[in-house]
């Protein structure tokens, strides 16, 4: 159908019931509960404290996860500190680089277990966490530890020395590629680590806890523990840790350097974003829109780098919108579990409202506002879900 | 959660959805490249951006002129383990993946 703009209306069908797809729950083994992975084993927290990790997309209690306080902090820092003068400061780096392999395939072994929990606990859809997440993931350890014997040729004619043990802290969007992220070239330069999970989505660092023991690393030379800010603060500021690697919000991240100014801590702190995408008038329209689609859908726009701001030039700009609206209308917003799902669940009932607050103030401020029709599944309770009027 | 995105903010308050970290996009217009480059820096943050255009010239001028970590060019989140990652301004400081991501974990002697 050509429409005013002189463009043909694709021709998706979104009215079209495609049977569900659920991935499998039982594919993947949660504990009821999860204690700290401190010194190679799962220990139970100084603080005798537990806090509930929940599906967004249905709230339900999926496991309850440990709440590490200062003192477990610590003790996960002496565990680290020791693996480090004690062994992985000293192992050579063709073994570092063994263990980084072993781990990469151990994650490509589990990877269906890794997608679904990564599912359940982040309401992601199946088909990102499947497709995206955990591939990534692995790559990231193949990569860096192919590195890990290589030093010298990334440094050429210098030598590179390890900073002892880094505090890293990542966020809730990508829960094991942040983790992967960080404890990949950390380990390939020869640091330990101690790395806290997001509160809201522990499940799959705790999973690679397990593939961490299981592959032999030795004791203390990765150590996961869980909590939420105040388990931050307490990495942050420990004395004995010689780096932070961040990943999360520009408040947070601004604390932070606060927090390390003055100390000997390296940082390196990746926050929050507000990206621009750009579309000439000579740009291949269709593909343009699908590249816009990805950039602020894919994982519920839950992505720092989000192409969230939009600019069109003018003289394609209504066609550019309305090719944008017939392509939100084929997106399908259901079970994050199901593979045909495009959109799955809001990561938390708090994430909900600080997007719905935003909302308001969009249409306070005079912008034009408009929403997909698509219907909102009612069995997934979206962690509260949002209806605004047109 | 629906699909939103909201157009024509105005410049001023082109930020009109904050830091929601969530489905909402807002859209604006422009007329030349020096008006978009200077409404797309305008804003706090600096960590990815995306250009879509036919034409190669236009590609390198800007990606020299946004102020962003990341530029993609006809494509939009792409990621690899390779090429490094990291934002200017207020997304941060510091590049994790690829070669830099290395350097953050070292002492250079």
């Amino acid at each position: 159908m050509a429409t005013k703009n002189n463009t043909i209306k694709l021709k998706f069908d979104s009215s079209r019931n495609l049977a569900p797809a659920p991935e499998s729950k039982s594919a993947a083994k949660i504990n009821e509960r999860y204690d700290l992975f401190i010194n190679g084993k799962f220990e139970k927290p100084l603080s005798k404290k537990y806090f509930a990790t929940i599906n967004p997309a249905t709230e339900e209690k999926l496991s309850e996860v440990a709440e590490a306080n200062a003192a477990d902090v610590n003790k996960a820092v002496e565990a680290a500190r020791n693996a480090y003068e004690k062994t992985w400061k000293k192992t050579s780096p063709k073994e570092r680089a063994k263990y980084i392999y072993r781990i990469a395939r151990m994650v490509q072994e589990k990877a269906r277990e890794l997608a679904i929990i990564e599912t359940l606990d982040g309401g992601k859809p199946i088909r990102e966490s499947r497709d995206f997440d955990v591939p990534t993931a692995a790559n990231h350890f193949f990569y860096y530890a192919g590195w890990a014997d290589k030093l010298e040729y990334a440094f050429p004619n210098r030598t590179a020395q390890p900073l002892g043990v880094a505090g890293q802290i990542i966020p809730w969007n990508f829960p094991l590629l942040m983790a992967a992220w960080k404890i990949a070239p950390a380990l390939a330069t020869g640091n330990t680590v101690v790395l806290k999970p997001a509160e809201t989505t522990s499940l799959t660092a705790l999973k690679l806890a397990e593939i961490i023991q299981e592959a032999d690393l030795p004791p203390g030379v990765v150590n996961i523990i869980t909590g939420a800010g105040d388990t931050g603060a307490a990495i942050v500021n420990h004395p004995d840790i010689n780096k932070i690697a961040f990943t999360g919000s520009t408040n947070v991240g601004k604390i932070i350097q606060r927090a390390i100014a003055g100390t000997n801590k390296k940082a390196t702190l990746e926050l929050g974003g507000k990206a621009a995408n750009i579309i000439f008038d000579d740009a291949p329209l269709d593909q343009a829109v699908e590249g816009v689609i990805n950039g602020i859908f894919f994982n519920q726009g839950h992505v720092c780098c989000a192409g969230s701001r939009l600019y069109v030039q003018e003289s394609v700009f209504k066609t550019v919108v309305q090719k944008l609206k017939d392509r939100m209308e084929s997106l399908i917003v259901g079970d994050p579990l199901d593979k045909n799902t495009d959109i799955g669940a809001i990561n938390s009932k708090e994430q909900l409202e600080v997007i719905n607050k935003y909302l308001g103030i969009g249409q306070k401020e005079g912008a034009e506002m408009y929403q997909s029709t698509c219907a909102i599944p009612k069995k997934v309770s979206f962690a509260g879900q949002l209806f605004l009027p047109m | 959660m629906q699909a939103n995105y909201f157009y024509q903010c105005s410049t001023i308050k082109q930020d009109c959805t904050g830091r929601n970290f969530g489905p909402v996009l807002t859209i604006q217009t422009f007329r030349t490249e020096d008006e978009v480059i200077e409404k797309a820096n305008n804003t706090p943050f600096g960590l990815s951006a995306g250009v879509w255009t036919d034409k190669g010239s236009k590609i390198f001028n800007m990606t020299t002129k946004l102020r962003a970590g990341v530029v993609w060019a006809n494509t939009y989140n792409k990621f690899d383990p390779t090429s490094p990652f990291g934002g200017y301004k207020e997304s941060g400081y510091g590049r994790e993946g690829g070669l830099h991501g290395l350097t953050a974990y070292v002492n250079i002697v």
